[in-house]
């Protein structure tokens, strides 16, 4: 983060009062209008300045911490603003592995949208929760909220293939049968599964595939919740 | 550039596939010398000095040529059992070798070989030096040992004949099995094949004539214009062109059965630093120097002891390397 | 010897491969004394864990920097995301004509008539290492602590030994290691032999190898 979005957040109001939330709403709702400019555009608009007027009343009736929208700052290119409600807790404090990267050639600071996305509704996540990319376990059951490949999309924006596979071979036959999040957790200041001993290498692999059916075909295994 | 060449070596004798290293070499070339001069002794003794009328008093033991091979043999065995059994992962159980057999194995056979032939060759030595030993026996042995030694001699002495003939024809096998004992292997084409024992055998010959002879005229002043010297020296250019003459067919044959036999023929002698030692020491020094040498010589520079040592020095090299070359050559190839 | 008459069926069969009759089943065709225990890979189920590997070591308390078993994973086959490996169990073949037993010069190494099983008594061995340059494979080892041969012996001592499958076979998790009675045509390797395309390694040498293999469907071989 540079100097000077950290000057600009340190002066924001505490969300924890409402009232002081309301010129930050005007925001919010100039805002979500310009998202749903296609709407205005397509003679939407009245349509979209009353769910505007039903989430301003939800938001404002609702106390702090819980309402998004009701964040003044909710600048999602910030993690701060994230950060203010998505604390983690102290195993999972969030500034872990991503927390200060830095990536491309402008050497820009990650934000939190980076990779879990903005959602079709911008900011509004907490209504539109699946628009935002979740990353996720794969259980059995294979229910995953955010597809596969959107996962996967996300990582290997910046996580080459080739650097995967130098990294450890057993990347390749799961790229697609695998998120990524399956195996690593990607807040916590270290990963566990780095610097793995051999042996408890193996044994991750032996964990998962000796619960695979027998007669399972792995290699062309693949979750049904896992295509978009 | 110097890591390069230093890095070139260190891969030629140290990679994955070898498990015999260079002691096994040098045994092979120690026994290859061993049978080339116990073949020769015997050749010599029986059809060579007494054609010539060069047996001083009948006595073969005389002779310079001889007296190098009665060195030679079973010196270069000896050492050669030396370096075998300190070559062994457990070499205290060496006595193993000799309690257990196993008729399947080249190298059971070959224990069995080289028992026999120390054997022979001991028994025909003493009969070769009877008198010398005669001269021992009478100055330094107790009395029990003098009333025996005579009958002994004599009942060994009943079977010269067939002693000479069996020693001769196990120092052909004991040549021929050098190869045999690498031809068994399986996993590596290069050794794999009916030539290496005919190759193997040649090259024996080969050190053994230049052994004989670099010791007969330097340590046992052997007469360079006798009859048995004139043979000798005689023997080396068709006993060279026969080695030549296998290892092309060795190669020739791996070129044309193809395959994996083929990358090993051209891993060899194609590139690499083996291929250097193929080339310039086994081709170049071992087999085409001593040819040249001898045939653009002049006579009477022929006659000289020097020149019979550079040339013997250049086959026995040849044929040392030859030796080094087919073992860690031939085992960096694999089926 | 007993190993002659074996010797004169292999190379009446290396005759009959020599004269073009090429797919004749070997297989069947090799009945020795009781059980001949063979092995199966299926490499098109096998994922490279090497948990196989790491069993094979505790139970049969093979030191570090050797193995009685390894399994060689393939360069990657095709661009990320979809790649693929091929992966081929490199240990012992247990070959009904093996060439480690017929240049042994003590008897040391030797081929259990009851079992089929090929296996280094320490207690007749010399250390020539003869076997180890003889074996086409290439699994056998010099034991750094026996000082002898070792390789790969089915767990005839240990597992074998107390009624237990082998220590890989049990340990794979995808059930790739298939381990029995090829003698037997009821028991699950003779099954799946029988219906399924097996290929086994270096058949021309002659050597009968018991170590049969699926191939993956990659279809690669690592040579
Ligand atoms: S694979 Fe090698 S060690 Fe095993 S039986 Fe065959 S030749 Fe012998
Ligand atoms: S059968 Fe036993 S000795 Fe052979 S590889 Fe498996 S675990 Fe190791
Ligand atoms: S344990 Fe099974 S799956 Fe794992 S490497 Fe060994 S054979 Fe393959």
């Amino acid at each position: 983060m540079n100097g000077s979005t950290l000057a600009k957040h340190s002066s924001r109001a505490p969300i924890s009062l409402p009232i002081l939330v309301t010129p930050g709403l005007t925001d919010a709702c100039k805002r979500v209008k310009k998202d749903y400019g296609h709407d205005e555009q397509k003679g939407y608009s009245m349509k979209g300045l009353v769910r505007i007027g039903w989430l301003a009343l939800i938001v404002f009736s609702l106390s702090s911490g819980t309402a998004h929208a009701a964040n003044p700052n909710k600048d999602v290119t910030n993690p701060e603003a994230c950060q203010s409600c998505h604390r983690g807790d102290s195993a999972h404090p969030m500034l872990g592995l991503h927390g200060g990267d830095r990536y491309g050639p402008t050497n820009q600071a990650a934000s939190c949208a980076d990779c879990h996305g903005v959602g079709e509704s911008g900011s509004l996540h907490e209504a539109e929760q699946t628009d935002i990319v979740r990353f996720t376990h794969m259980s059995e059951t294979n229910n995953l909220s955010t597809p596969l490949a959107q996962q996967n999309q996300a990582c290997l924006s910046c996580h080459l293939g080739t650097e995967l596979r130098t990294a450890h071979w057993t990347h390749d036959p799961h790229a697609n049968t695998l998120t990524c999040a399956s195996c690593h957790q990607l807040h916590p200041s270290n990963d566990p599964m780095r610097g793995l001993a051999k042996q408890t290498q193996t044994k991750q692999c032996v964990d998962c595939h000796s619960t695979l059916p027998n007669d399972i075909d792995i290699f062309n295994y693949s979750s049904s919740g896992g295509s978009p | 550039m110097s890591t390069g060449i230093f890095d070139s070596v260190q891969h030629a004798f140290h990679f994955d596939s070898l498990v015999w290293h260079g002691p096994i070499a040098l045994y092979l070339f120690l026994l290859g010398l061993s049978a080339g001069a116990a073949m020769l002794a015997v050749v010599l003794k029986r059809w060579i000095l007494p054609r010539n009328n060069e047996t001083l008093n009948n006595r073969a033991s005389e002779n310079g040529l001889i007296r190098a091979t009665a060195i030679i043999a079973p010196a270069s065995i000896l050492l050669s059992l030396v370096i075998l059994i300190q070559h062994l992962t457990m070499p205290l159980t060496f006595w193993r070798l000799i309690i257990y057999y196993n008729f399947t194995s080249v190298m059971s056979i070959g224990v069995m070989l080289l028992q026999l032939y120390s054997v022979v060759l001991a028994l025909w030595m003493a009969l070769l030096f009877r008198h010398e030993l005669d001269q021992l026996i009478d100055r330094w042995m107790p009395g029990r040992i003098k009333n025996i030694y005579p009958r002994v001699m004599q009942s060994v002495a009943k079977f010269e004949n067939t002693l000479e003939w069996l020693l001769l024809g196990i120092a052909i096998s004991l040549g021929a099995y050098t190869g045999f004992l690498l031809a068994e292997l399986k996993t590596y084409p290069l050794l794999n094949n009916p030539i290496l024992p005919l190759l193997f055998f040649f090259s024996g010959l080969s050190s053994g004539v230049a052994g004989v002879m670099l010791l007969g005229v330097t340590v046992f002043k052997a007469r360079l214009d006798a009859a048995s010297t004139h043979w000798l020296h005689k023997l080396e250019r068709p006993v060279i062109l026969c080695e030549a003459l296998a290892l092309a067919a060795l190669f020739s044959l791996l070129f044309y059965i193809g395959g994996r036999s083929e990358v090993a023929a051209l891993a060899a002698i194609g590139g690499g630093f083996w291929s250097g030692v193929f080339w310039l020491g086994i081709v170049g020094l071992g087999l085409l120097t001593p040819l040249m040498l001898q045939t653009f010589t002049p006579a009477e520079a022929r006659q000289r002891v020097s020149f019979v040592v550079l040339l013997t020095s250049c086959s026995l090299s040849g044929v040392l390397m030859l030796r080094y070359f087919i073992l860690y050559a031939g085992q960096m190839t694999v089926y | 010897m007993s190993c002659s008459r074996r010797k004169f069926i292999a190379s009446g069969c290396a005759l009959v491969l020599g004269t073009g009759l090429a797919n004749i089943p070997l297989v069947q065709s090799m009945t020795i004394n009781g059980k001949r225990y063979a092995m199966l890979h299926d490499e098109s189920k096998c994922i490279g864990c090497t948990a196989c590997m790491d069993a094979c070591r505790e139970t049969n308390l093979v030191p570090e920097g050797v193995s009685r078993l390894e399994i060689i994973r393939s360069e990657p086959q095709g661009e990320y995301p979809d790649a693929n490996y091929s992966f081929f169990r490199k240990s012992c073949q247990h070959c009904d004509n093996p060439p480690c037993v017929e240049v042994c010069p003590s008897g040391a190494s030797f081929r259990d008539e009851e079992t089929g099983i090929v296996d280094v008594n320490p207690d007749k061995c010399v250390g020539c290492q003869y076997c180890v340059a003889a074996c086409p494979y290439q699994v056998r080892f010099i034991h750094p602590e026996k000082n002898t041969p070792d390789k790969c012996n089915f767990c005839r001592d240990t597992n074998l030994a107390q009624g237990k499958l082998p220590a890989c076979v049990s340990a794979c998790p995808t059930q790739a290691l298939i381990f029995g009675d090829a003698n037997d045509p009821a028991s699950a390797i003779s099954q799946q032999i029988a219906t399924k395309p097996t290929y086994r390694n270096k058949v021309p040498l002659g050597t009968d190898p018991q170590l049969f293999r699926i191939a993956d469907r990659n279809g690669d071989l690592p040579s």
